[in-house]
């Protein structure tokens, strides 16, 4: 079986994983966490055949794909962007963190936020990380 | 995977987070699962779903992993528009291990009742072919898709439909069987039913 990744994109001195501290930000939930942290564990062990509907098949902009994880009973509809590769054809990075309010992403230029993000990684490989979501343990 | 093993035995120990984890695993497998079998069966979603009683929309919904209000009923519909037996489970959290190593295509897919390869052999020998008596009673039940009470080959009565896709062996068989444990859609369908003819 083909072995996928899903990375997450270092923000600030590479330091800072933008999709932790956009979720700790939105104060996403312990549940929707291990809800979206179920889709890439899947994604990365299977491919993303076997996850249809988590990305988008079409692009929300140039090589940059919504990711999708629905919030039930008033949660929030998180749509972090992500794009293929862009090292390899076998995994995503993920770029920025959004919702989607009525329709629309919030923050309305997490499109933009994440295509700046795309050019800087491949000016940097060093600029993304491969870890789990789930909040770190206190103390 | 042992890294897997290791992160989930860590994350799961918040029951919140490994009952949502595992709510959406079932989601993820349903959906794909529905998916994959449709394809395997070279069908459209519409017309899969005027099968179901749903328009190509609603069809697609069940085939979006973030799909997460399954009615029972409506379970039983697709199934049989897959001609395949629902099968409903209660496992252990660490089972999803398991069922992830085994989360491909291949292992999703199964056959409907006249591809059954657990028949195949007995219906290339001639065995088991109903009368047509028998093949009427199967008509009316499979056309109608309610509770009926047949006479069983015993002369007593048995109860078949619903029922007897959960019962007889499937939370067993899904913890046993390799290679696709927890197949919420599975091939045989109809054994249980004609078993009791």
């Amino acid at each position: 079986m083909e072995e996928w990744r899903v990375y997450c994109y270092l923000g600030g001195m590479r330091r800072d994983n933008v999709v932790r501290e956009w979720l700790a930000t939105e104060s996403v939930s312990v549940a929707q966490i291990a809800a979206f942290q179920e889709k890439i564990d899947t994604l990365e062990m299977s491919g993303p055949t076997m996850v249809p509907g988590f990305i988008s098949e079409t692009p929300v902009a140039k090589d940059i794909y919504k990711m999708k994880i629905k919030g039930n009973k008033g949660r929030k509809q998180l749509r972090p962007m992500c794009c293929r590769g862009p090292f390899g054809p076998n995994e995503y990075t993920i770029l920025a963190g959004a919702v989607e309010r009525d329709g629309k992403l919030v923050p309305e230029n997490v499109k933009d936020t994440a295509r700046l993000n795309l050019n800087e990684l491949r000016a940097d490989p060093t600029r993304r990380v491969h870890e789990r979501l789930a909040p770190r343990p206190k103390g | 995977m042992s890294d897997l093993r290791q992160d989930l035995k860590a994350e799961f120990e918040d029951p919140e987070y490994r009952y949502a984890y595992a709510e959406s695993f079932l989601n993820t497998k349903l959906a794909t699962q529905i998916k994959i079998l449709r394809e395997q069966r070279q069908k459209t979603q519409s017309e899969l779903g005027a099968v179901v009683g749903t328009k190509q929309s609603g069809f697609s919904r069940f085939e979006d992993v973030n799909h997460s209000v399954w009615k029972t009923d409506t379970l039983w519909k697709i199934a049989r528009a897959l001609d395949v037996r629902l099968d409903i489970a209660f496992r252990t959290f660490g089972s999803i291990i398991d069922d992830k190593e085994h989360f491909t295509k291949e292992a999703m897919q199964c056959q409907d009742f006249d591809h059954d390869p657990a028949f195949a052999e007995l219906s290339a020998a001639g065995v088991g072919q109903p009368c047509p008596a028998r093949r009427n009673r199967r008509r009316i039940y499979s056309s109608d898709g309610r509770r009926h009470r047949l006479r069983s080959a015993a002369g007593g009565t048995q109860g078949v439909g619903r029922a007897s896709g959960v019962s007889g062996g499937g939370v067993g068989s899904a913890s046993s069987s390799a290679p696709a444990p927890n197949l919420i859609l599975r091939a045989n369908a109809m054994q249980g039913v004609f078993n009791g003819i």
